[in-house]
């Protein structure tokens, strides 16, 4: 089940970002979250969804605040200038609403799961979610804008 | 003649990107309102004529199978087209939402085509000045 909810969680992170945010992506390296999605940034915003199904868990987004405040421009056509912090954060929420029900949609469209509504979570919850561990599914993408990562983490099932 | 489209999502975002997408769309002329969620909905249903609404499913307060649900038991809301735009992507959930009376279903991500070809099949051709797209997306039910 992992190989498949991680070719998932790949396949909807390109599907989301080049429909909706118009950014291209590349999966060609062996980025890590700690490296490279926190690298230099000064804040890397966490947004939680979790799921209920056939099994259940939860994904996490992780990107750097630039980097989100340039797919809310794309999002939302404006300037970063006239974007306020509800709408950056709506964007992020957008984001993994969208990813989540993509992957789990892409993973198998016969199965039916109800997602929670999107949280952004706070710096120290963020920063506890930006340390990787071995039984999540993480991938991370580079943006033209910088890196960003979805984590899953199945409970059961 | 301009019609009037409520667009319910608790996502402000989201509520940007649909309307700006339906302009693209060919509905420049469309006068657009605005809810956070179901109950909010209903609130401007009752105040206002509105020629189709397009409603987010997973929202606080009432989500957007009971807004559906509400508006069909209203004698004065029942024939008013609604479209569901969602991330929900399972079958079963598809048809729920048209067993719940949905007149058409768009899955988030979406593309101004999409958005385009279901305008049209629920309101008609309603090219404008600001018209800039011309699709053929396959998304029905």
């Amino acid at each position: 089940m992992k190989t498949a909810l991680k070719t998932a969680m790949a396949t909807s992170i390109s599907e989301v970002l080049e429909t909706m945010f118009f950014m291209s992506l590349d999966f060609g390296n062996n980025a890590s979250i700690e490296t490279d999605v926190v690298g230099d940034s000064d804040k890397v915003v966490a947004c939680k969804i979790t799921f209920k199904g056939e099994f259940s868990g939860h994904f996490v987004f992780l990107v750097p605040e630039n980097t989100l405040l340039e797919m809310t421009e794309n999002f939302m056509g404006l300037d970063s200038g006239d974007i306020s912090k509800e709408e950056t954060e709506g964007t992020a929420k957008e984001a993994i609403n969208m990813l989540a029900g993509a992957t789990l949609s892409s993973f198998d469209s016969g199965l039916v799961f109800n997602l929670s509504m999107p949280e952004i979570l706070d710096s120290k919850e963020a920063t506890a979610s930006a340390k990787e561990s071995e039984d999540e599914i993480i991938v991370v993408t580079n943006t033209a804008g910088g890196y960003i990562a979805l984590k899953a983490i199945v409970e059961s099932g | 003649m301009a019609v009037n489209i409520l667009v319910v999502d608790d996502s402000l975002p989201m509520r940007s990107v649909i309307m700006k997408t339906i302009k693209a769309s060919g509905f420049g002329a469309a006068n657009f309102f605005q809810a956070p969620d179901g109950a909010k909905a209903l609130e401007e249903l009752r105040s206002e004529w509105m020629d189709l609404v397009i409603t987010d499913y997973n929202m606080p307060e009432m989500n957007g199978g009971e807004l559906i649900m509400e508006m069909k038991k209203d004698d004065d809301l029942s024939s008013i087209p609604v479209i569901v735009v969602t991330t929900e992507g399972s079958r079963e959930k598809v048809e729920e939402f048209e067993k719940m009376g949905a007149d058409a279903y768009v899955k988030k991500p979406f593309t101004p085509e999409i958005i385009k070809e279901k305008l049209t099949q629920l309101l008609g051709e309603m090219q404008d000045e600001d018209s800039s797209e011309d699709g053929d997306g396959d998304f029905d039910f």
